[in-house]
């Protein structure tokens, strides 16, 4: 069941699938055509990396269908300037103007940097791009991200590739409480079980990547988190019932057995 | 006369002149499937054909790859 009038809107345009895949770590690129169908996705991230003339490969773009809105992220960039740079050279092969910004400087967790992610964002938007900036879920860094013009906020549940699930769910709750802008879960999301839980806490849209690449069978996992998505989607529109310590009777408790 | 450049970050010695549209098709690359930079200024696709690269020049061939 598609729930009318539930579309997301990004930048004015019209998104069925709240959904959002990357196209990394597939042992086969061939798969992503089928895990794309299975997800239902709109939106699929790439990065941008120098072609290696020793091993060269098929580009990516054969793999994705044309009819996708292409993310380009700007990973690898460690400062802002780089982040701009990346942005400006993913704009020239002619992919539209949509940038996911990642700014990251420490290698352990690839945790994002928060401070020149706002900068690029506020660099690029006036330039004109339609700016998705990952970042650590922090409210006053979301609220800067917003001043600025970013089109989404994108906090991660726990790190890249880490599949641990919603780490953060109580700063990205915050977030999702106080932002105007559509939230988008990125990272760390490796279970529909978490997708679903980030959707029925208000969450606007989930990306991610390693949970459907790197599963066993990655067209399978894609159906898999479309209905998780769709499924916490529907719970959050629906209204969650409230929770209490104690229980209360599902069944009438008529006393004849007093 | 050949010219050396920085092509994707390594020492380069091209054979002769050359513009960005003959490096590429040298590589077996499709022009729409690639980005350019050379010195740090993007080369827009319709200008290939025309811009010579430089001896002493940077050079950037990039590309979309699987990413998050």
């Amino acid at each position: 069941m598609r729930m009318k009038d539930d579309d997301l809107i990004i930048a004015g345009k019209k998104i069925r699938s709240r959904l959002i895949t990357g196209s990394g770590k597939y042992c086969n690129d061939r798969l992503i055509k089928d895990v794309l169908d299975a997800a239902e996705c709109d939106i699929i991230t790439v990065a941008m990396r120098r072609i290696d003339f020793d091993r060269p490969q098929e580009s990516i773009l054969n793999f994705i269908p044309k009819d996708k809105t292409l993310l380009p992220n700007t990973s690898g960039a460690r400062s802002a300037d780089e982040a701009v740079r990346i942005a400006k050279l993913a704009q020239a092969m002619g992919c539209g103007n949509w940038i996911k910004i990642e700014v990251i400087n420490d290698q352990k967790y690839l945790l994002p940097d928060n401070i020149e992610t706002i900068k690029a964002t506020e660099v690029l938007v006036k330039e004109g791009f339609v700016v998705f900036p990952y970042m650590c879920p922090d409210l006053a860094s979301a609220r800067r991200l917003v001043d600025c013009g970013a089109a989404a906020v994108m906090p991660l549940g726990a790190p890249i590739g880490s599949n641990r699930g919603l780490q953060t769910k109580d700063m990205i709750e915050i977030i999702i409480n106080e932002i105007s802008v559509p939230v988008i879960v990125d990272a760390g999301i490796g279970r529909p079980s978490h997708a679903a839980a980030a959707m029925e806490m208000g969450a606007d849209a989930i990306l991610l990547n390693t949970a459907i690449a790197a599963s066993e069978d990655p067209v399978k996992m894609a159906y898999a988190f479309k209905c998780a998505v769709k499924a916490g989607r529907a719970a959050y529109k629906a209204g969650l019932a409230g929770e209490s310590y104690f229980a209360s009777a599902s069944s009438p408790l008529t006393g004849f057995l007093s | 006369m050949s010219i050396s450049v920085m092509l994707n970050g390594k020492q380069t010695v091209l054979e002769k002149t050359e513009t960005i549209g003959d490096l590429l098709r040298e590589k077996g690359l499709e022009h729409n499937k690639v980005v350019v930079e050379v010195n740090r200024n993007i080369i827009k696709q319709h200008q290939f054909e025309q811009f010579t690269i430089k001896n002493g020049d940077k050079v950037e061939v990039l590309r979309f790859v699987g990413g998050g």
